[in-house]
């Protein structure tokens, strides 16, 4: 895991220069993001690097912006950056497809939205693995089911933790939340999960 | 992490998460047994956490771990392997657009295939099942050295998959990436690329700058390349029967290991010994791009694998199978140094369209040719993209940057030279990707074939046929794909200023009138201004256009539009029947371009070589749009009096349009450019006085637009056939008809007022036509009868229904019809007010009411009340508008037909004022307009009239004057030599009658 203050400072040092050589180095994290929470109806079309590409190009153009005033470390912020990137290609892909009523989800969209939607994805998409797919199919169901049931906090912090395989600081910075809250909250979501996993598990708790 | 303002258990949650990630089974007792205190939330949280972590595991495998970038290393899947069918599942090996690939055993036949398996619950995946199923049926047909043989097809669990070859290698996608890496930013450190993550493609690398692949394999040794198996990233080895010997002799030749240390020794001294020669010293650190030059074995070495793909499309193109998305990626090199093509016939036409619309092809647009982007594609459809691929090869470098394919309207149109990138490309090379990727497929090789003879001539420093493509050419290349954009687009800015300095000179010049006169405002004058203000906005736009290229086309399409504008302005002008008929000599069809002024001609000189150049865009995505600049050109030929001009660029106009319509024989608009071409041949002909031409011609658009039932019943095509009916029969009325049987020639019947029932009635032969162009004309007032019907809005039909009225009336008068051709008349005057009614503020239909009126004495020589209407609305028309010299024209007209009729009932005194105005204002048309022919020619009849009523009052001094005036006009005229047709009988008149006065009998 790297130092934020690093690669500030590496930046401040040696500017622009030194940016293709951070964005290599968290690459394949902002990929697994990307493929995270990229759109499922494109995911096969869209190639994450294609997606990071464009990203890196938007990062390059704003670096002094983050050098003079973003207070977020550089990961935190190319994630950011990243990810508008990626909303900015789904809103050209889907724009002329509004009308086609397909869209629902889509359109509507808040970022947690799309968390829950990212995460059903992903979890139907594992099940094409035909390793997966008999295994954990049950199980998988029941996961998602518990997810849709959560708050949308709780459902963000797992994603942020699980899916993004964040760390609890950079949780926290994205929230917006000291590291301490950041924590708790990742607890209390997991405990609350359990609680969910458990009455579906069981069934005479279902209707409770 | 180092927060330590964390909970603790979530500092033992991330460790347990850290372990399932790493592929353990963590205990959750032992972090129990370990801390006591919270094993109670403990075993709360971490079975969820556990659950949410298996359920992302999966996804970590086949992704990279951090650190190490230029290839992934997927750690063995933990879970058991699965069955499909008859295979067994190894692991993921990767994953593309369709699904994910594995490594698999095929139990029946004990052998190792590559598996691509796609999800029955993927989103839209009945589009994508479709696709995979054709993918798989049109690739298992394909037997070649370098495809990617597929074994066959099936389906298990829902699950639809189809098995291929397990090729050993790396796609040349990594590879370019991998040398990205290398000689831009040197990131990777040199033990990073010894670990096994980065082996295979650093290995393939490595080939690809040894000699490795000019060179077959020497020796022999059982090792099989297993290792590289379990440790490559993407795709897994070849281990077929057939390629076994191959396989095992390049593995003697070249140890693994000893392989790998040799690639990172090449690549180590591949950036010294190349910058050697001339360039900067290599420090290391630099983060200079492009710093690290590539061998020339490099670039050999890629050539050669390139004519082994173009090689293996032209066989499935000899099958009829179009790969369809040739690229990087689909592109294997295996560690034989062989190349493979996989994924054939990955799309089709109609779903390409589908794709398209919702823009999912994003990941594969870079390498997709421009007409396939539109759902056409051909062999030269692959040639583009493995041009492309070949690109990137050599230039390490995306053809198209990615900003460019995502901004919404994509144009090929400026692939720069591969050598922009790097120099050191050998230019052969360069040509040939060059011409492969030119954006016109026409340009391109035409088969996969030349392109590979290409690449091996280059190889055996054979001159290559591909011609090198200089920098103008490009430029014209550039301007013919994108007529709308390059060299036009500085040309319409040159044309347009200089439009505007015309206007601007005419605006100045009637400003300088207006202030002689003391007017005020008039509408010529807010004309020029409001064209000099639009032009000049559209220029800064063009301006702007060529530093902003993507919205150049828009803009020159404003710049054709006010091109046309213009155009139609000039054209428009020589409409006036009344100035037709004050012209109209013997057979002799006046052209409108002896109503130019030279203002006119200098502009519509310049919309010619405007036209004519986009005319020159004569590519094949441009047919239509091409024929159509050039029958505009032939309209200003036309318009400029040069008839055998016209005529030729018509002919060529119709060439391209016909051989355009065999493609799409009911298109509308192809049939009606078609037609349009026609009707204007016909205008042409008339004007060269060919009657028989003008027939054909017309019979020609009528053939034309009735090819296409559909069309011929739209809207469109029936009121360009009445409006061609309608030219046809009035200039038939004028050329090759006896003076006599013509309609009357107002100004005859001025000087002979004979009354017409003393005519002799016409010849036979003449009768049949005229009945057929009455019957022609009847037809045409039905068709726009019908259409006024439908739209009666549309002033347009009415206007057009009251010239066919108007020619009705003509033909009756030659037939002596004096009833019909009455009430034909009456009907276009009242169609005419009617429109003067509906549109009290358009002085257009004024204009046309008062042209027609001023006609009636062509056969009712007494009717003065007419006249006087007609000289009514002229005096509306000058006095409302005083700068537009069309209507002054008229009104000096009108007065010498008034003048004609007072004359011939003998009120010479009438006749004389009227004239004297009439000559008056045509004077003052000639100084402000002294190059228009027209205006010069008129004032001499004038004269001649003028000369007439003197003589008849017996003042022959005067009439002498009279005489002399009009002839040292003419005379100046005829000096120039460009009408003579129209000039010279008037001339000879007008010296006979002077003559007649010096010798009286």
């Amino acid at each position: 895991m790297s130092e934020p203050d690093d690669d500030r400072n590496l930046l401040n040092k040696e500017g622009e220069s030194a940016l293709a050589g951070l964005f290599l180095k968290y690459r394949d994290r902002l990929e697994r993001i990307v493929s995270f929470r990229i759109d499922p109806r494109i995911r096969g079309r869209l190639d994450a690097s294609d997606v990071l590409q464009e990203a890196y190009l938007d990062i390059a153009s704003r670096l002094p912006v983050f050098i003079e005033s973003t207070e977020v470390s550089f990961f935190v912020w190319i994630r950011q950056r990243t990810l508008q990137t990626l909303i900015d290609i789904h809103r050209r892909h889907f724009r002329h497809k509004r009308d086609a009523g397909r869209d629902i989800r889509f359109a509507s969209s808040q970022p947690t939205d799309g968390t829950s939607l990212s995460i059903a994805s992903f979890l139907v998409d594992q099940a094409t693995s035909p390793s997966q797919a008999m295994l954990r199919e049950e199980e998988m169901k029941w996961l998602q089911e518990a997810l849709n049931g959560m708050n949308e906090v709780d459902r963000e912090v797992l994603a942020l933790r699980h899916f993004e395989q964040l760390g609890n600081s950079q949780v926290a910075e994205i929230l917006g939340i000291t590291p301490t809250a950041a924590s708790n909250r990742y607890l209390r979501a997991a405990a609350r999960l359990g609680e969910i996993m458990a009455r579906l598990n069981n069934p005479d708790h279902r209707n409770a | 992490m180092t927060s330590d303002d964390r909970h603790p258990v979530d500092q033992l949650a991330e460790e347990f998460a850290g372990r399932i990630r790493a592929g353990e089974n963590p205990d959750l007792e032992d972090y129990c047994r370990s801390h006591p205190e919270f094993a109670e939330l403990i075993r709360a949280v971490f079975p969820p956490i556990a659950l949410v972590e298996r359920a992302s595991v999966k996804e970590d495998e086949s992704r990279k771990s951090p650190g190490t970038s230029t290839s992934p290393a997927p750690s063995r899947r933990p879970n058991t392997p699965r069955i499909l069918g008859d295979f067994e599942i190894v692991r993921e090996i990767g994953r593309g657009g369709m699904g994910v690939v594995y490594k698999a055993i095929q139990r029946s036949l004990n052998r190792e295939v590559a598996l691509k398996v796609i999800g029955a619950s993927v989103a839209g995946s009945e589009r994508q099942l479709r696709r995979f199923r054709r993918e798989a049926e049109s690739a298992a047909s394909l037997h070649h050295s370098n495809i990617v043989p597929v074994y066959g097809i099936g389906e298990d669990h829902g699950l639809q998959y189809y098995a291929m070859q397990l090729i050993e290698g790396v796609t040349l996608a990594e590879i370019v990436r991998h040398l990205q890496l290398e000689t831009t930013t040197r990131q990777v450190p040199q033990d990073e690329r010894l670990k096994s993550g980065a082996f295979c493609t650093h290995d393939a690398v490595s080939q690809l700058f040894g000699s490795t692949l000019s060179r077959p394999p020497q020796n022999s040794d059982s090792t099989t390349t297993e290792s590289s198996v379990t440790e490559s990233s993407v795709v897994a080895s070849v281990v077929t029967p057939a390629r076994d010997q191959a396989a095992t002799q390049l593995n003697a030749s070249k140890p693994r290991v000893s392989r790998s240390q040799e690639a990172t020794l090449r690549l180590a001294s591949l950036s010294k010994p190349g910058l050697s020669d001339d360039d900067e010293p290599d420090e290391p650190g630099s983060h200079e791009p492009t710093n690290i030059k590539l061998s020339p074995i490099y670039f050999r070495n890629v050539a050669r694998l390139t004519a082994n793909v173009a090689n293996a499309l032209e066989y499935a193109h000899r099958q009829g199978i179009l790969h369809r998305d040739v690229k990087p990626a689909n592109l294997i090199l295996d560690g034989n140094g062989t190349i493979w093509v996989a994924d054939f016939g990955l799309a089709r036409k109609a779903e390409m369209e589908g794709v398209t619309q919702t823009g999912e092809i994003v990941g594969t647009l870079r390498y997709m040719a421009p007409e396939q982007l539109e759902g056409k594609a051909d062999r030269r459809t692959d040639v583009y993209a493995l041009g492309i691929t070949l690109y990137e090869l050599l230039a390490l470098h995306p053809a198209v940057d990615s900003p460019r394919l995502l901004s919404g309207k994509f144009q090929h149109a400026s692939i720069p030279s591969p050598k922009t990138r790097r120099s050191e490309i050998p230019s052969d090379l360069a040509t040939i990707v060059m011409k492969a990727c030119s954006a016109d497929p026409g340009h391109r090789y035409t088969t996969a074939r030349e392109l590979e003879d290409d690449l091996k001539r280059f190889l055996d420093d054979r001159p290559i046929h591909a011609r090198h493509v200089t920098l103008i050419e490009r430029c014209w290349r550039w301007s013919r794909r994108n007529p709308l954009i390059a060299s036009l687009a500085s040309l319409a800015i040159g044309l347009l200023l200089l439009i505007a300095i015309i206007l601007g000179v005419g605006n100045y010049r009637m400003q300088k009138v207006l202030n002689d006169r003391l007017q005020a405002l008039n509408d010529r004058d807010a004309q020029f201004r409001r064209a000099e203000q639009n032009l000049t906005e559209k220029t800064a736009a063009l301006e702007a256009a060529t530093r902003e290229q993507n919205r150049a086309e828009m803009n020159l399409d404003l710049a054709i539009n006010a091109f046309e504008e213009v155009f139609n302005n000039i054209a428009a002008r020589g409409r006036s029947e009344s100035l037709l008929d004050e012209l109209s000599e013997d057979d002799y069809v006046p052209g409108a371009d002896a109503i130019l002024t030279s203002a006119d001609v200098t502009l519509l000189e310049t919309l010619l070589q405007f036209f004519d150049r986009l005319a020159q865009q004569n590519s094949k995505d441009l047919g239509i749009e091409s024929a159509v600049a050039q029958r505009r050109v032939g309209d200003i030929q036309q318009q400029l009096g040069r008839l055998a001009d016209a005529e030729a660029t018509y002919r060529e106009a119709e060439a391209r349009l016909q051989s355009a319509s065999l493609k799409s024989p009911d298109s509308a608009e192809l049939i009606l450019a078609l037609a349009t071409v026609h009707q204007q041949l016909m205008k042409t002909a008339a004007k060269r006085g060919d009657y028989n031409a003008t027939m054909r011609a017309y019979q020609q658009v009528r053939t034309t637009l009735q090819s296409s039932a559909s069309v011929q019943q739209s809207d469109d095509a029936q009121f360009l056939l009445a409006t061609t009916i309608n030219q046809a029969v009035s200039l038939s009325l004028r050329i090759a008809v006896e003076p006599r049987f013509r309609p009357r020639n107002p100004i005859l019947n001025r000087i002979l007022p004979n009354l017409p029932e003393e005519g002799p009635p016409p010849p036979p032969g003449m009768v049949q036509r005229i009945r057929r162009e009455l019957e022609a004309s009847k037809e045409a007032a039905e068709i726009l009868k019908a259409l006024s019907k439908k739209a009666p809005s549309n002033a347009a039909y009415r206007v057009a229904l009251a010239e066919a009225f108007r020619n009705e009336s003509r033909i009756s008068q030659i037939q002596r019809d004096w009833r019909t051709a009455d009430e034909s008349l009456n009907q276009a005057i009242q169609l005419l007010e009617g429109l003067i009614s509906e549109f009290p503020g358009s002085h257009r239909f004024q204009y046309e009411l008062a042209d027609t009126l001023s006609n009636v004495v062509s056969f009712r020589p007494n009717d003065m009340k007419q006249l006087m209407r007609s000289q009514q609305l002229c005096r509306d028309l000058v006095k409302n508008h005083p700068g537009i010299p069309e209507y002054q024209s008229l009104l000096a007209t009108t007065l010498c037909r008034i003048a004609g009729v007072h004359f011939a009932q003998g009120r010479a005194e009438r006749a004389e004022a009227a004239l004297k105005e009439a000559v008056a204002i045509q004077e003052s048309l000639i100084n402000q307009y002294p190059d228009v022919v027209a205006y010069q020619f008129s004032l001499a009849r004038s004269l001649q009239q003028l000369a007439q009523v003197y003589v008849s009052d017996n003042r022959i001094e005067l009439a002498r004057q009279t005489y002399d005036q009009a002839l040292s006009r003419l005379e100046i005229l005829s000096a120039d030599n460009r009408f003579p047709n129209l000039l010279q009988p008037l001339l000879s008149r007008l010296r006979e009658n002077r003559k007649k006065l010096d010798n009286p009998r």
